[in-house]
Protein backbone atom coordinates (compact mmCIF):
# COMPACT_ATOMS: atom_id res chain seq x y z
CA UNK A 1 0.00 0.00 0.00
CA UNK A 2 1.12 3.75 -1.20
CA UNK A 3 0.05 6.33 1.03
CA UNK A 4 1.72 8.78 -0.80
CA UNK A 5 -1.13 9.43 -3.11
CA UNK A 6 -3.65 9.16 -0.78
CA UNK A 7 -2.11 11.45 1.73
CA UNK A 8 -0.66 14.94 2.27
CA UNK A 9 0.07 16.20 5.48
CA UNK A 10 -3.63 17.94 6.97
CA UNK A 11 -3.74 21.61 5.90
CA UNK A 12 -4.24 23.47 8.60
CA UNK A 13 -0.99 22.11 10.00
CA UNK A 14 1.04 23.48 7.47
CA UNK A 15 -0.72 26.64 8.90
CA UNK A 16 -0.10 26.10 12.25
CA UNK A 17 3.63 25.36 11.37
CA UNK A 18 4.34 28.81 9.97
CA UNK A 19 3.35 30.59 13.32
CA UNK A 20 5.41 28.18 15.10
CA UNK A 21 8.62 29.13 12.72
CA UNK A 22 7.72 32.53 12.91
CA UNK A 23 8.23 31.62 16.91
CA UNK A 24 11.49 30.68 16.41
CA UNK A 25 12.87 33.15 14.22
CA UNK A 26 11.63 35.65 17.05
CA UNK A 27 13.02 33.00 19.67
CA UNK A 28 16.26 33.96 17.62
CA UNK A 29 15.62 37.03 17.97
CA UNK A 30 15.87 36.95 21.47
CA UNK A 31 12.50 37.58 21.79
CA UNK A 32 11.28 36.33 25.58
CA UNK A 33 7.62 36.44 24.76
CA UNK A 34 7.99 34.05 22.12
CA UNK A 35 9.20 31.84 23.87
CA UNK A 36 6.46 31.90 26.63
CA UNK A 37 4.02 32.00 23.65
CA UNK A 38 5.40 28.63 22.57
CA UNK A 39 5.00 27.26 25.89
CA UNK A 40 1.67 28.16 26.27
CA UNK A 41 0.95 26.53 23.28
CA UNK A 42 2.50 23.02 23.74
CA UNK A 43 3.46 22.41 27.31
CA UNK A 44 0.29 20.84 28.18
CA UNK A 45 0.28 17.96 25.39
CA UNK A 46 4.35 17.73 25.91
CA UNK A 47 3.95 17.33 30.01
CA UNK A 48 1.01 14.76 29.59
CA UNK A 49 3.28 13.06 27.31
CA UNK A 50 5.67 12.51 29.46
CA UNK A 51 3.72 11.96 32.51
CA UNK A 52 2.43 9.27 30.51
CA UNK A 53 5.78 7.60 30.34
CA UNK A 54 7.37 8.51 33.19
CA UNK A 55 4.40 8.83 36.19
CA UNK A 56 6.57 11.26 37.77
CA UNK A 57 5.76 14.86 38.05
CA UNK A 58 9.22 15.68 39.28
CA UNK A 59 11.11 13.99 35.91
CA UNK A 60 8.27 15.07 33.68
CA UNK A 61 9.17 18.74 34.41
CA UNK A 62 12.98 17.94 34.32
CA UNK A 63 12.41 16.77 30.65
CA UNK A 64 10.07 19.89 30.11
CA UNK A 65 12.62 22.07 31.15
CA UNK A 66 15.39 21.03 29.55
CA UNK A 67 13.70 20.97 26.26
CA UNK A 68 12.54 24.34 26.09
CA UNK A 69 15.42 26.10 27.15
CA UNK A 70 16.98 23.82 24.50
CA UNK A 71 14.87 25.28 21.84
CA UNK A 72 15.25 29.00 23.48
CA UNK A 73 19.15 28.34 23.20
CA UNK A 74 18.94 26.60 19.73
CA UNK A 75 16.11 27.46 18.00
CA UNK A 76 17.37 26.71 14.92
CA UNK A 77 17.97 23.05 15.71
CA UNK A 78 14.62 22.40 13.93
CA UNK A 79 14.81 22.24 10.56
CA UNK A 80 11.64 22.24 8.64
CA UNK A 81 12.74 20.58 5.85
CA UNK A 82 12.18 17.09 7.93
CA UNK A 83 8.48 17.82 9.14
CA UNK A 84 6.24 20.10 11.43
CA UNK A 85 7.85 22.09 14.72
CA UNK A 86 5.38 19.71 16.69
CA UNK A 87 6.25 16.45 15.46
CA UNK A 88 9.60 17.16 15.99
CA UNK A 89 8.97 18.27 19.42
CA UNK A 90 6.83 15.37 20.41
CA UNK A 91 9.51 13.49 18.87
CA UNK A 92 12.27 14.63 21.42
CA UNK A 93 9.88 14.79 24.43
CA UNK A 94 9.12 11.09 23.61
CA UNK A 95 12.70 10.28 23.25
CA UNK A 96 14.39 11.94 26.08
CA UNK A 97 11.57 10.30 28.35
CA UNK A 98 11.82 7.08 27.15
CA UNK A 99 15.53 7.14 27.59
CA UNK A 100 14.48 8.42 31.27
CA UNK A 101 12.24 5.18 31.67
CA UNK A 102 15.05 2.99 30.62
CA UNK A 103 17.48 4.11 32.47
CA UNK A 104 14.97 4.36 36.15
CA UNK A 105 14.03 0.83 35.23
CA UNK A 106 17.02 -1.25 34.79
CA UNK A 107 16.98 -2.88 38.14
CA UNK A 108 13.70 -3.82 37.87
CA UNK A 109 11.72 -5.35 34.32
CA UNK A 110 8.12 -5.80 35.05
CA UNK A 111 6.35 -6.33 31.96
CA UNK A 112 3.29 -8.10 33.32
CA UNK A 113 2.75 -5.12 35.69
CA UNK A 114 2.66 -2.50 32.51
CA UNK A 115 0.51 -5.25 30.32
CA UNK A 116 -2.26 -4.47 32.71
CA UNK A 117 -2.48 -0.99 32.36
CA UNK A 118 -2.79 -1.13 28.60
CA UNK A 119 -5.30 0.61 27.40
CA UNK A 120 -5.69 3.96 25.36
CA UNK A 121 -8.04 6.53 26.71
CA UNK A 122 -11.28 6.33 24.61
CA UNK A 123 -13.40 8.27 27.04
CA UNK A 124 -13.23 12.42 25.71
CA UNK A 125 -11.62 13.54 28.31
CA UNK A 126 -11.25 17.20 29.30
CA UNK A 127 -8.02 17.88 31.47
CA UNK A 128 -7.47 20.76 33.50
CA UNK A 129 -9.37 24.57 33.35
CA UNK A 130 -6.94 25.63 29.90
CA UNK A 131 -7.95 24.07 26.34
CA UNK A 132 -5.56 23.64 23.96
CA UNK A 133 -6.67 24.26 20.62
CA UNK A 134 -4.24 21.34 18.99
CA UNK A 135 -5.90 18.95 21.56
CA UNK A 136 -9.58 20.07 20.27
CA UNK A 137 -8.53 19.93 16.97
CA UNK A 138 -7.57 16.41 16.79
CA UNK A 139 -8.78 14.44 19.45
CA UNK A 140 -12.14 13.30 18.07
CA UNK A 141 -9.99 12.28 14.57
CA UNK A 142 -7.51 10.05 16.19
CA UNK A 143 -10.12 8.67 18.97
CA UNK A 144 -11.93 7.79 16.06
CA UNK A 145 -8.99 5.96 14.45
CA UNK A 146 -8.18 4.34 17.59
CA UNK A 147 -11.15 3.30 18.23
CA UNK A 148 -11.47 1.50 14.37
CA UNK A 149 -8.28 -0.37 15.86
CA UNK A 150 -9.02 -4.32 17.16
CA UNK A 151 -7.14 -4.88 21.00
CA UNK A 152 -4.33 -6.39 19.94
CA UNK A 153 -3.64 -3.47 17.65
CA UNK A 154 -4.06 -0.66 19.84
CA UNK A 155 -1.69 -3.27 22.51
CA UNK A 156 0.98 -3.08 20.19
CA UNK A 157 0.45 0.32 19.41
CA UNK A 158 0.84 1.29 23.28
CA UNK A 159 3.78 -1.26 23.92
CA UNK A 160 5.71 0.86 21.18
CA UNK A 161 4.57 4.32 21.72
CA UNK A 162 4.05 5.11 25.00
CA UNK A 163 6.32 1.98 26.90
CA UNK A 164 9.44 2.56 24.43
CA UNK A 165 9.40 -1.00 23.15
CA UNK A 166 10.77 -2.40 19.88
CA UNK A 167 9.38 -4.75 17.79
CA UNK A 168 10.90 -7.54 19.14
CA UNK A 169 10.39 -6.73 22.10
CA UNK A 170 6.79 -6.51 21.97
CA UNK A 171 6.92 -9.91 20.22
CA UNK A 172 8.66 -11.59 22.89
CA UNK A 173 6.36 -9.96 25.47
CA UNK A 174 3.08 -10.90 23.87
CA UNK A 175 4.68 -14.18 22.18
CA UNK A 176 4.29 -13.74 18.71
CA UNK A 177 6.84 -13.24 15.35
CA UNK A 178 8.29 -10.48 14.88
CA UNK A 179 6.06 -10.02 11.47
CA UNK A 180 2.72 -9.99 13.23
CA UNK A 181 4.12 -6.75 15.50
CA UNK A 182 5.53 -5.31 12.91
CA UNK A 183 2.30 -5.85 10.44
CA UNK A 184 0.11 -4.45 13.38
CA UNK A 185 2.26 -1.51 13.84
CA UNK A 186 1.77 -0.75 10.12
CA UNK A 187 -1.85 -1.08 9.67
CA UNK A 188 -2.12 0.45 13.65
CA UNK A 189 -0.47 3.91 11.97
CA UNK A 190 -1.57 3.72 8.58
CA UNK A 191 -5.29 3.81 10.09
CA UNK A 192 -4.63 6.51 11.94
CA UNK A 193 -2.72 8.46 9.31
CA UNK A 194 -5.54 7.98 6.72
CA UNK A 195 -8.60 9.16 8.80
CA UNK A 196 -6.36 12.38 9.89
CA UNK A 197 -6.40 12.65 6.13
CA UNK A 198 -9.80 12.38 5.40
CA UNK A 199 -10.95 15.02 8.05
CA UNK A 200 -9.11 17.61 6.48
CA UNK B 1 2.49 -5.82 -4.11
CA UNK B 2 6.07 -4.98 -5.25
CA UNK B 3 9.55 -6.15 -3.72
CA UNK B 4 9.72 -2.73 -3.01
CA UNK B 5 6.48 -2.50 -0.96
CA UNK B 6 7.13 -5.71 0.99
CA UNK B 7 10.17 -5.13 1.76
CA UNK B 8 10.05 -1.90 2.91
CA UNK B 9 6.81 0.06 3.18
CA UNK B 10 6.07 -2.36 5.78
CA UNK B 11 9.09 -0.80 7.86
CA UNK B 12 8.03 3.04 7.55
CA UNK B 13 5.52 2.82 10.47
CA UNK B 14 7.79 0.87 12.96
CA UNK B 15 10.51 3.02 12.20
CA UNK B 16 8.37 6.14 12.20
CA UNK B 17 7.89 5.31 16.29
CA UNK B 18 11.29 3.73 17.01
CA UNK B 19 10.18 0.15 16.78
CA UNK B 20 12.47 -1.39 14.15
CA UNK B 21 15.30 -3.23 15.32
CA UNK B 22 17.85 -5.65 14.40
CA UNK B 23 18.12 -6.69 10.99
CA UNK B 24 15.09 -4.68 9.59
CA UNK B 25 16.28 -1.70 11.03
CA UNK B 26 19.51 -1.97 9.50
CA UNK B 27 18.26 -2.94 5.90
CA UNK B 28 15.79 0.43 6.33
CA UNK B 29 18.35 2.69 7.21
CA UNK B 30 20.59 1.73 4.49
CA UNK B 31 17.42 1.44 2.08
CA UNK B 32 16.90 5.53 3.81
CA UNK B 33 20.13 6.61 2.81
CA UNK B 34 20.12 5.49 -0.90
CA UNK B 35 17.14 8.62 -0.90
CA UNK B 36 14.50 6.32 -1.52
CA UNK B 37 11.73 9.36 -2.01
CA UNK B 38 8.63 6.97 -1.58
CA UNK B 39 9.73 5.85 1.84
CA UNK B 40 10.93 9.38 2.81
CA UNK B 41 7.90 10.90 1.98
CA UNK B 42 5.82 8.02 3.74
CA UNK B 43 7.47 8.07 6.72
CA UNK B 44 7.07 12.21 7.03
CA UNK B 45 3.37 11.64 6.71
CA UNK B 46 3.36 8.96 9.20
CA UNK B 47 5.89 10.93 11.98
CA UNK B 48 3.42 13.33 11.94
CA UNK B 49 0.71 10.71 12.93
CA UNK B 50 2.54 9.12 15.52
CA UNK B 51 3.21 12.80 16.91
CA UNK B 52 -0.87 13.37 17.40
CA UNK B 53 -1.19 9.87 19.62
CA UNK B 54 -1.00 11.85 22.52
CA UNK B 55 -4.34 14.23 21.89
CA UNK B 56 -6.35 11.14 23.03
CA UNK B 57 -4.11 10.71 26.60
CA UNK B 58 -5.53 12.77 29.86
CA UNK B 59 -4.50 16.31 29.60
CA UNK B 60 -2.67 17.39 32.22
CA UNK B 61 -1.47 20.90 33.30
CA UNK B 62 2.23 21.30 34.61
CA UNK B 63 3.01 23.20 37.95
CA UNK B 64 2.87 27.43 37.18
CA UNK B 65 6.39 27.29 38.31
CA UNK B 66 7.67 25.12 35.56
CA UNK B 67 6.65 28.12 33.56
CA UNK B 68 8.48 30.55 35.69
CA UNK B 69 11.25 27.99 36.29
CA UNK B 70 11.82 27.99 32.31
CA UNK B 71 11.21 31.71 32.12
CA UNK B 72 13.85 32.15 34.40
CA UNK B 73 16.56 29.65 33.09
CA UNK B 74 15.73 31.29 29.62
CA UNK B 75 16.49 34.66 31.00
CA UNK B 76 19.91 33.08 33.04
CA UNK B 77 21.46 31.79 30.04
CA UNK B 78 20.79 34.99 27.89
CA UNK B 79 22.50 37.04 30.80
CA UNK B 80 25.34 34.96 30.71
CA UNK B 81 26.01 34.39 26.95
CA UNK B 82 25.21 38.44 26.32
CA UNK B 83 28.34 39.16 28.84
CA UNK B 84 30.50 36.92 27.40
CA UNK B 85 29.89 38.31 23.96
CA UNK B 86 30.12 41.76 25.37
CA UNK B 87 33.83 40.90 27.02
CA UNK B 88 34.90 39.67 24.15
CA UNK B 89 33.88 42.35 22.28
CA UNK B 90 34.98 44.93 24.72
CA UNK B 91 38.81 43.24 24.49
CA UNK B 92 39.21 43.56 20.93
CA UNK B 93 37.38 47.12 20.87
CA UNK B 94 39.62 49.07 23.71
CA UNK B 95 42.64 48.38 23.89
CA UNK B 96 45.22 49.66 26.61
CA UNK B 97 45.48 53.37 25.41
CA UNK B 98 41.54 53.78 26.87
CA UNK B 99 42.34 52.87 30.68
CA UNK B 100 39.61 55.50 30.95
CA UNK B 101 36.93 52.62 30.14
CA UNK B 102 37.99 49.70 32.50
CA UNK B 103 35.74 50.96 35.80
CA UNK B 104 32.68 51.16 33.93
CA UNK B 105 33.44 47.28 32.44
CA UNK B 106 34.40 46.65 35.72
CA UNK B 107 31.03 47.94 37.19
CA UNK B 108 29.09 46.22 34.86
CA UNK B 109 30.74 42.89 35.72
CA UNK B 110 29.90 43.27 39.62
CA UNK B 111 26.57 43.93 39.23
CA UNK B 112 26.02 41.13 36.59
CA UNK B 113 27.40 38.77 39.55
CA UNK B 114 24.86 40.76 42.32
CA UNK B 115 22.26 39.83 39.30
CA UNK B 116 23.78 36.02 39.76
CA UNK B 117 24.33 35.51 43.38
CA UNK B 118 20.27 36.86 43.74
CA UNK B 119 19.64 34.39 41.35
CA UNK B 120 21.48 31.69 43.36
CA UNK B 121 19.26 32.92 46.42
CA UNK B 122 16.16 32.47 44.14
CA UNK B 123 17.16 28.72 43.13
CA UNK B 124 17.75 28.25 46.61
CA UNK B 125 13.75 28.83 46.87
CA UNK B 126 13.42 25.28 44.59
CA UNK B 127 14.81 26.15 41.09
CA UNK B 128 16.57 24.38 38.92
CA UNK B 129 19.23 21.69 41.17
CA UNK B 130 21.40 22.20 38.28
CA UNK B 131 21.63 25.38 37.79
CA UNK B 132 21.76 26.16 41.06
CA UNK B 133 24.41 23.79 42.14
CA UNK B 134 26.13 25.84 38.86
CA UNK B 135 25.82 29.02 40.76
CA UNK B 136 27.13 28.25 44.51
CA UNK B 137 30.06 26.63 42.55
CA UNK B 138 30.78 30.10 40.56
CA UNK B 139 30.26 31.60 44.00
CA UNK B 140 32.78 29.70 45.52
CA UNK B 141 35.30 30.14 43.07
CA UNK B 142 34.81 34.27 43.62
CA UNK B 143 35.78 33.32 47.00
CA UNK B 144 38.30 31.74 46.13
CA UNK B 145 39.20 34.70 43.80
CA UNK B 146 38.75 33.60 40.64
CA UNK B 147 38.24 36.54 37.79
CA UNK B 148 34.51 37.30 36.92
CA UNK B 149 35.06 36.96 32.99
CA UNK B 150 36.85 33.14 33.97
CA UNK B 151 33.61 32.48 35.97
CA UNK B 152 31.39 33.45 33.22
CA UNK B 153 33.45 31.34 30.90
CA UNK B 154 32.64 28.11 33.14
CA UNK B 155 28.91 29.12 33.40
CA UNK B 156 28.73 28.94 29.38
CA UNK B 157 30.67 26.16 29.39
CA UNK B 158 29.01 23.84 32.12
CA UNK B 159 26.06 25.17 30.01
CA UNK B 160 27.24 23.75 26.67
CA UNK B 161 28.26 20.48 28.62
CA UNK B 162 24.50 20.24 29.09
CA UNK B 163 23.40 20.52 25.92
CA UNK B 164 25.84 17.58 24.69
CA UNK B 165 24.38 15.50 27.24
CA UNK B 166 21.16 16.05 25.98
CA UNK B 167 22.22 15.67 22.43
CA UNK B 168 23.28 12.17 23.04
CA UNK B 169 20.02 11.26 24.58
CA UNK B 170 17.96 12.23 21.85
CA UNK B 171 20.62 9.67 19.86
CA UNK B 172 18.59 6.68 18.06
CA UNK B 173 20.38 3.41 20.18
CA UNK B 174 21.70 4.71 23.61
CA UNK B 175 23.34 2.19 25.86
CA UNK B 176 23.25 2.57 29.77
CA UNK B 177 25.36 1.26 31.99
CA UNK B 178 24.90 1.92 35.57
CA UNK B 179 27.83 2.47 37.49
CA UNK B 180 27.00 1.32 41.99
CA UNK B 181 28.94 2.86 44.90
CA UNK B 182 31.29 0.51 46.42
CA UNK B 183 32.53 -0.35 50.01
CA UNK B 184 34.53 2.75 50.49
CA UNK B 185 31.31 4.63 48.87
CA UNK B 186 28.20 3.17 49.13
CA UNK B 187 26.15 5.39 48.65
CA UNK B 188 28.06 6.69 45.29
CA UNK B 189 25.92 6.56 41.98
CA UNK B 190 27.38 6.94 38.31
CA UNK B 191 25.59 6.01 34.76
CA UNK B 192 27.77 6.11 31.83
CA UNK B 193 25.08 7.16 28.62
CA UNK B 194 26.78 5.46 24.98
CA UNK B 195 26.22 6.31 22.34
CA UNK B 196 27.84 3.39 19.94
CA UNK B 197 27.08 5.84 16.84
CA UNK B 198 29.13 8.86 17.55
CA UNK B 199 31.31 6.70 20.00
CA UNK B 200 30.48 9.29 22.78
CA UNK B 201 29.59 8.68 26.05
CA UNK B 202 28.31 11.29 28.84
CA UNK B 203 29.38 10.19 32.46
CA UNK B 204 27.00 11.46 34.88
CA UNK B 205 28.19 11.04 38.41
CA UNK B 206 26.56 11.43 41.97
CA UNK B 207 27.89 11.12 45.91
CA UNK B 208 31.21 11.10 44.86
CA UNK B 209 33.51 12.46 48.11
CA UNK B 210 35.73 15.56 47.13
CA UNK B 211 39.37 13.89 45.81
CA UNK B 212 41.87 13.82 48.46
CA UNK B 213 44.06 16.76 48.52
CA UNK B 214 46.04 16.95 45.48
CA UNK B 215 44.39 13.58 43.79
CA UNK B 216 42.14 13.79 40.26
CA UNK B 217 38.80 10.98 40.13
CA UNK B 218 39.58 9.24 36.74
CA UNK B 219 37.78 7.02 34.52
CA UNK B 220 38.88 3.18 33.83
CA UNK B 221 37.22 0.35 31.49
CA UNK B 222 39.04 -2.51 31.27
CA UNK B 223 38.31 -4.79 28.21
CA UNK B 224 40.07 -8.07 27.46
CA UNK B 225 41.73 -7.93 31.09
CA UNK B 226 43.32 -4.65 29.92
CA UNK B 227 42.99 -1.09 31.86
CA UNK B 228 42.33 1.60 29.72
CA UNK B 229 42.59 4.94 31.11
CA UNK B 230 39.07 6.73 29.90
CA UNK B 231 38.96 10.33 31.34
CA UNK B 232 39.89 12.37 33.95
CA UNK B 233 37.68 13.71 35.67
CA UNK B 234 39.01 16.17 37.65
CA UNK B 235 35.95 18.81 37.48
CA UNK B 236 34.69 16.90 40.04
CA UNK B 237 37.23 18.53 42.81
CA UNK B 238 36.31 21.90 41.59
CA UNK B 239 32.68 21.93 40.87
CA UNK B 240 31.20 19.85 43.15
CA UNK B 241 30.01 15.93 44.04
CA UNK B 242 27.23 15.69 41.14
CA UNK B 243 28.86 16.37 37.72
CA UNK B 244 28.17 15.15 34.03
CA UNK B 245 31.38 14.15 31.15
CA UNK B 246 31.44 13.69 28.00
CA UNK B 247 33.93 10.81 27.77
CA UNK B 248 35.84 10.10 24.07
CA UNK B 249 37.75 6.73 23.67
CA UNK B 250 40.61 6.97 21.50
CA UNK B 251 39.82 3.77 19.69
CA UNK B 252 36.91 2.62 18.61
CA UNK B 253 34.78 0.25 20.80
CA UNK B 254 31.72 -1.62 21.23
CA UNK B 255 29.69 -1.30 24.75
CA UNK B 256 29.20 -5.02 24.93
CA UNK B 257 32.64 -5.55 25.71
CA UNK B 258 33.01 -3.30 28.41
CA UNK B 259 34.11 -6.22 31.16
CA UNK B 260 34.67 -3.42 34.07
CA UNK B 261 34.19 0.24 34.38
CA UNK B 262 35.47 1.99 37.66
CA UNK B 263 36.19 5.12 38.99
CA UNK B 264 39.55 5.90 41.32
CA UNK B 265 41.35 8.90 42.69
CA UNK B 266 45.04 9.12 40.96
CA UNK B 267 47.67 11.63 41.91
CA UNK B 268 47.74 12.85 38.02
CA UNK B 269 46.44 11.76 34.67
CA UNK B 270 49.67 10.03 33.84
CA UNK B 271 49.26 6.94 35.74
CA UNK B 272 48.72 3.59 33.45
CA UNK B 273 47.55 1.49 36.27
CA UNK B 274 44.40 2.16 38.70
CA UNK B 275 45.12 1.95 42.22
CA UNK B 276 43.16 -0.39 44.53
CA UNK B 277 40.47 1.75 46.23
CA UNK B 278 36.98 1.91 43.77
CA UNK B 279 34.93 4.60 44.24
CA UNK B 280 32.07 3.41 41.70
CA UNK B 281 31.63 0.42 40.01
CA UNK B 282 30.53 -1.69 36.90
CA UNK B 283 31.17 -5.58 36.29
CA UNK B 284 29.83 -7.61 33.23
CA UNK B 285 27.73 -10.08 34.32
CA UNK B 286 28.51 -13.43 32.57
ZN1 LIG C 1 11.59 2.94 -0.35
Amino acid sequence: MNLNNELAPPAESSGRNEEDILLLKRIGDRDELALTSLYDKYSKILYSLTMRILKSVDDAEGIIHDIFLEVWNKPNDYQSNKGSFFSWLMNMTRNRSLTRKRSRSMHKQSHMAELNSLSFHTETHHGGASSSSLIDEYRDSVLGAINKLNGEEQQVLILAYYEGYSQSEIGRIVNLPIDVIKFRIDDALRTISSQLQRRS
Amino acid sequence: MSSHDEKYSGSCAGYAIGALDGKDLQEFEAHLKEGCASCGSELSILKEASALLPVTIPQLNPSPELKERIEFSARLSQIVRKDIDKTEEEQVEQPDEHPDIKPAVKAKHSAIVMGMLIAMIVMLIGFSVYIYSLFRTLEDQKNAGVGTQALLVKAVEELERKNIILDVFNSRDLKLIQLHGTEFNPDGYGQLIWDPAAQTAVLHVDNLPQAAGGKVYILWVSINRQYLFAQQCSLITEWGAQNYFQIKFAKNIDANDFEEIFATQEFNDKVSYPSEQRYLFYKKVK
